[in-house]
């Protein structure tokens, strides 16, 4: 990480003596110069490390659908920083198995099971199922969400 | 074999949703200390008011961000079956 300083007062002491730039013009050299883009008295300019942008959604089809969207958007902005660390595209989370657990809310046990289907000859399909078990929504005990996502696609 | 895929993106985003829902957030706020059923009530007649629009909504865009990805979705595909509760009871 590098800092870079420029003081704007000596600036004016040199377009004192040479008229060949307007101060604002000068400052517009050195900023183009030196990569800066942001200009004060004092210029201090960091790299950002880390930086999230969200993305924002593209638009589809009519108004009315865009608008649904936009309505359904409750992010605040350390939410939007949130949702680009869980990267939802890369299924971290995803998993077909069998659990047993036990809460401390008024949900005591939940278990989950998945199992694949059959083919017409007696062969086993491959199972492409999910699950939400969360059994402490918005990290509340009165809140719970169970669901059961049954996936299919060509093999 | 995008069957998977889909499935898995679909958890991973209506978790992330149903974790934000600003409306639930407020209720849990503002009574705190209510009981479960006034609890009930109040987020009955909000979604009521809405025509449980951000439900809708929820499973709209998921649908839409599903279509932005690279899996196949023209044959590929998941069957969706969500439970929320609140308390005891069924939403």
């Amino acid at each position: 990480m590098t800092l870079t300083k420029i003081n704007f007062d000596k600036l004016d002491d040199e377009n004192n003596n040479n008229n060949n730039f307007t101060n604002h013009a000068k400052i517009e050299q050195i900023i183009k110069e030196s990569n800066i883009t942001a200009a004060s008295n004092e210029i201090e300019v960091k790299p950002i490390k880390n930086l999230k942008m969200h993305k924002p959604s593209k638009s589809i089809g009519g108004n009315n659908l865009n608008n649904l969207i936009e309505s359904s958007k409750t992010t605040t902005q350390q939410d939007n920083a949130d949702d680009n660390n869980n990267n939802y595209g890369l299924l971290k989370k995803f998993k077909i198995e069998k659990k047993i657990k036990t809460v401390n809310t008024h949900i005591h046990k939940y278990s989950v099971k998945s199992r694949a289907g059959n083919n017409c000859d007696g062969t086993r399909k491959t199972n492409q199922d999910s699950y939400i078990a969360k059994p402490n929504l918005i990290n509340y005990d009165d809140y719970s969400a169970f669901g059961v996502f049954d996936g299919h696609g060509i093999i | 074999m995008c069957g998977h895929l889909a499935s898995g993106f679909i958890i991973n985003y209506l978790q992330n949703f149903l974790n934000k829902l600003d409306f639930l957030k407020e209720v849990n706020a503002n009574d705190k200390n209510a009981k479960n059923d006034v609890k009930e009530k109040i987020i009955h007649d909000k979604l009521k008011d809405s025509n449980y629009r951000i439900l809708k909504t929820s499973f709209i865009k998921c649908e839409y961000e599903l279509t932005q990805t690279n899996f196949d979705v023209n044959f590929s595909g998941s069957t969706a079956v969500l439970l929320i509760m609140i308390s005891k009871n069924i939403l």
